[in-house]
């Protein structure tokens, strides 16, 4: 797990079988999209989501597993620091590529 | 704790002897330099047989002095990803030309024993047991070498050259 | 160039077996993905912000039309239709799925490529010239030692887990195109006074966060002698090197904490131990590997007297023969250098398209021979000048005809926030940026041979080092940041760019870069290049320059 930063978190991932990007949902699965991530936003919520995450992960499907910040928006939860928001789009410079271009992601 | 053979040797029974135990007469024990020092000489020279217990990271040139007074040399691992005890063990064999039982220990991987037998293990003490046919497997994973080794298999190279005018000893 | 023989065949083979049985015991849970981590790193395959990313060894640079037709259909198939050429003579894939990996490995031991030693802290693919065996200025074809160094590296037993990755370079020309003092091993060709042929040994070159160049401690090593002496500094490097801080695990941190002389002393009782153990290969191998480097039977041609008539008609064939083109020690011939770095596009990025293209290329005009260099360009090694104008016209129809190399233009980057998990800033679109401004090719050839070199991170993947203008990018709260540093070098006179100051934004860079290059032009002595001027100057009229006197 990455160092321990503050304020609203969503949990991130890569799929063990293809690498790409994955969020922890409410629903207690993965999800391509950042929007439909589980925002915990106290101490409380974050342990219970990790714990969640770290369980759904028992059957091997995920790698790396982490915390990073987020805030919401109108759409649902939205990455902060500018590499977990490529992360949910793809490469600025090939638009063509990655979850923007699968009508996925933000 | 089960011990494998990567050499084809049948590994020494052993036991690990901690700081404050005793020796009972006869028995083969593992000791590190430093226990080495504590007993007393008597108590050691009533054992059956001697295995020095080293660290991967250890200085070649601060082992004890006539390796060959041991019966085994236990080269202990801190991490598979530290790679200071493959470098040990060829000295401990090249240079000091140890002729004992060579053993591995620590947190290693199934896919080091070739590694391990290519620099001049012969055993490897299994810390899971349950992987042990993956072990096993992985020490004849490759046929085929571009190097010289302590393991003495031939390298492609003198496949190719069956006759070559060697000009270094190998 | 080297064909593999049965042995060849059958140890990569092997290798590709076991990634195969080491990805189904990662997914069947037999491995942890820590321990799984470094098996696949060894494979080249690494985890980047959306994907694996697999990156391939083109060993010293060097494949054929038909490795080349391999690698594209591996983009087409595998990937998203294109690849990465990179500034270590690798090509990566940025989009392979883990399952598929085996089979891309398999794909390319039948064409004799592999991804063996291309990551992970073990002895990476060894870099060369990539004018080797074309080139005019080198004592002899330095690639049969890469090829040694190539299979005493493979899978050597002792090395698999050193400190930190270890990088070898080699050079046989006096203009050292390898950047072989940036490496942690790097090795110059050299004739002692009875002609006799042997390496000087550099070692302890390195980028990242602590730049260090490398430091000579073998002036003439006999060439027989050189896979013992390489395997007497590991051994040295691999009991000592430090396992604490992997920012300190690099050889050049050892050699500095130890001192050069008593380093050099440890690595040469090691050798004075071992040098007759039969480490080294015998000389009926080297002469069997030599043998795959015979020079292609080239026409001798005398100078192709049409080439002066149609370039003063083309001014833009006229740059492109300029600068993309170099002497060819055979008569009437040239090495084409095929610049991937297209205005306002990704420097070394070529689609499957173009890679097949190339390889049809290489076919029709040079020998069926392709290399890749570390500027992150593709190379037809032995082109006949009177082909040169056909190859032009399809070079340039096909978005590969940029006249630029060399040039200001020319930048390596490395692939940045925009793919890497390490990156802080993104690379690519100040390449971009700085491309789309300065693309007039007179103005790039008044300016003459200017060397950007861009980074993401610190980890200088994009050698900021060692450019004449070097840009970091840096995180600073958020904000992507882009440091410039003058003055450093790959070239024989390596040196190590100075930073000037505070970081830019983005959308500053350009306009600083602009000002510097206004420095040099301003204050350049007639024929003087940038790096000359900056040498001569000092840094102090640039900084005045970009930050005021304050």
């Amino acid at each position: 797990m990455a160092k321990k930063i503050k304020g609203p978190q969503i949990i991130l991932a890569n799929r063990l079988d293809d690498g790409r990007a994955v969020f922890f949902t409410p629903k207690q699965n993965w999800s391509y999209q950042a929007s439909d991530a589980w925002l915990a936003i106290d101490e409380a919520a974050q342990q219970q989501a990790m714990e969640a995450a770290m369980k759904s992960d028992a059957d091997n499907t995920v790698i790396g597993i982490e915390f990073i910040g987020a805030s919401d928006s109108e759409n649902g939860p939205v990455p902060t620091h500018a590499k977990h928001i490529i992360q949910n789009t793809g490469p600025t410079v090939r638009l063509d590529l990655g979850y923007q271009a699968e009508g996925a992601g933000a | 704790m089960e011990t494998l053979s990567l050499s084809g040797i049948v590994p020494q029974r052993i036991d690990r002897i901690e700081e404050g135990s005793n020796i009972a007469e006869g028995q083969a024990v593992l000791l590190s330099a430093t226990d080495l020092t504590d007993f007393d000489p008597a108590v050691l020279s009533s054992a059956g047989s001697i295995g020095l217990m080293v660290n991967g990271g250890d200085d070649f040139g601060a082992l004890p002095q006539d390796l060959e007074q041991f019966s085994l040399i236990n080269i202990h691992f801190n991490a598979f990803t530290d790679g200071r005890g493959f470098t040990l063990a060829r000295r401990i064999r090249r240079d000091a030309g140890f002729k004992g039982e060579l053993r591995a220990s620590g947190p290693l991987m199934p896919d080091q024993t070739q590694y391990l037998a290519r620099t001049g293990f012969d055993s490897l003490v299994l810390e899971d047991t349950c992987r042990k046919a993956d072990f096993q497997t992985s020490l004849t994973r490759f046929a085929l070498f571009y190097q010289s080794a302590q393991d003495g298999s031939v390298p492609v190279t003198k496949l190719r050259h069956p006759v070559s005018d060697v000009r270094k000893v190998s | 160039m080297y064909a593999y023989d049965k042995y060849d065949h059958a140890i990569v083979s092997a290798r590709v077996a076991e990634f195969r049985d080491q990805v189904e015991r990662r997914l069947s849970g037999a491995l942890s993905e820590e321990e799984f981590r470094p098996l696949r790193l060894m494979n080249g395959l690494y985890l980047q912000l959306h994907a694996y990313m697999l990156r391939v060894a083109i060993p010293y640079g060097t494949l054929n039309s038909v490795q080349m037709k391999r690698l594209a259909h591996i983009a087409r198939r595998y990937d998203k239709g294109y690849a990465h050429f990179t500034t270590r003579q690798n090509v990566q894939y940025n989009w392979p799925k883990l399952v598929e990996a085996p089979d891309i490995l398999q794909e390319l031991a039948e064409v004799e490529m592999h991804a063996i030693q291309t990551s992970g802290n073990c002895i990476r693919n060894t870099t060369t010239d990539q004018f080797a065996g074309a080139t005019n200025e080198e004592l002899e074809d330095p690639r049969p030692y890469a090829e040694l160094i190539r299979q005493w590296s493979s899978f050597h037993p002792e090395f698999a887990f050193l400190p930190r990755k270890f990088k070898i370079a080699i050079t046989a020309a006096d203009k050292d195109r390898a950047a072989i003092r940036w490496h942690d091993i790097g090795l110059v060709l050299k004739q002692d006074a009875a002609s006799n042929l042997g390496f000087e040994v550099v070692v302890g070159g390195g980028m990242g966060r602590t730049p260090v160049i490398g430091k000579t401690i073998r002036d003439f090593l006999p060439k027989d002698d050189l896979l013992s002496y390489l395997e007497a500094i590991l051994r040295v490097y691999n009991a000592a090197g430090r396992r604490d801080n992997k920012y300190k695990a690099r050889i050049k941190i050892l050699v500095e904490e130890t001192g050069v002389d008593i380093f050099t002393k440890q690595v040469e009782d090691e050798w004075t131990r071992t040098r007759n153990d039969g480490i080294d290969f015998p000389a009926e191998e080297e002469a069997r590997i030599r043998a795959h480097f015979t020079p292609p039977p080239l026409e001798v041609l005398p100078a192709w007297s049409d080439l002066e008539t149609i370039s003063a008609k083309d001014p833009k064939f006229s740059s492109w023969l300029r600068n993309n083109t170099d002497s060819h020690k055979v008569s009437g011939h040239r090495i084409v250098t095929i610049s991937l770095k297209p205005h306002g596009g990704i420097p070394g990025d070529a689609t499957a398209d173009q890679m097949d293209l190339v390889a049809e290329l290489a076919d029709s005009y040079s020998q069926s021979e392709i290399r890749v260099s570390h500027e992150q360009n593709l190379i037809l090694p032995h082109v006949a000048e009177r082909d040169l104008p056909a190859l032009y016209k399809i070079l340039n129809e096909a978005g590969l005809g940029t006249p630029n190399a060399g040039l200001l233009t020319d930048i390596i980057a490395c692939p940045g926030l925009d793919y890497c998990a390490l990156a802080n800033a993104r690379s690519i679109p100040i390449t971009q940026a700085i491309t789309n401004r300065f693309n007039d090719i007179q103005r790039l050839e008044d300016i003459g041979e200017l060397k950007i070199k861009i980074s993401g991170c610190i980890n200088s993947c994009g050698h900021h080092h060692a450019g004449h203008i070097g840009i970091l990018g840096v995180d600073r709260k958020g904000e992507e940041l882009f440091q410039i540093m003058l003055g450093g070098s790959g070239d024989a006179d390596a040196s190590k760019g100075i930073l000037l100051g505070r970081g830019f934004p983005a959308d500053q860079i350009v306009g600083a870069i602009e000002t510097v290059v206004g420095v040099y032009m301003d204050a350049r002595e007639e024929g003087e290049l940038f790096l000359h001027a900056v040498r001569r100057l000092g840094t102090q009229p640039f900084k005045e320059a970009l930050y005021g006197n304050a």
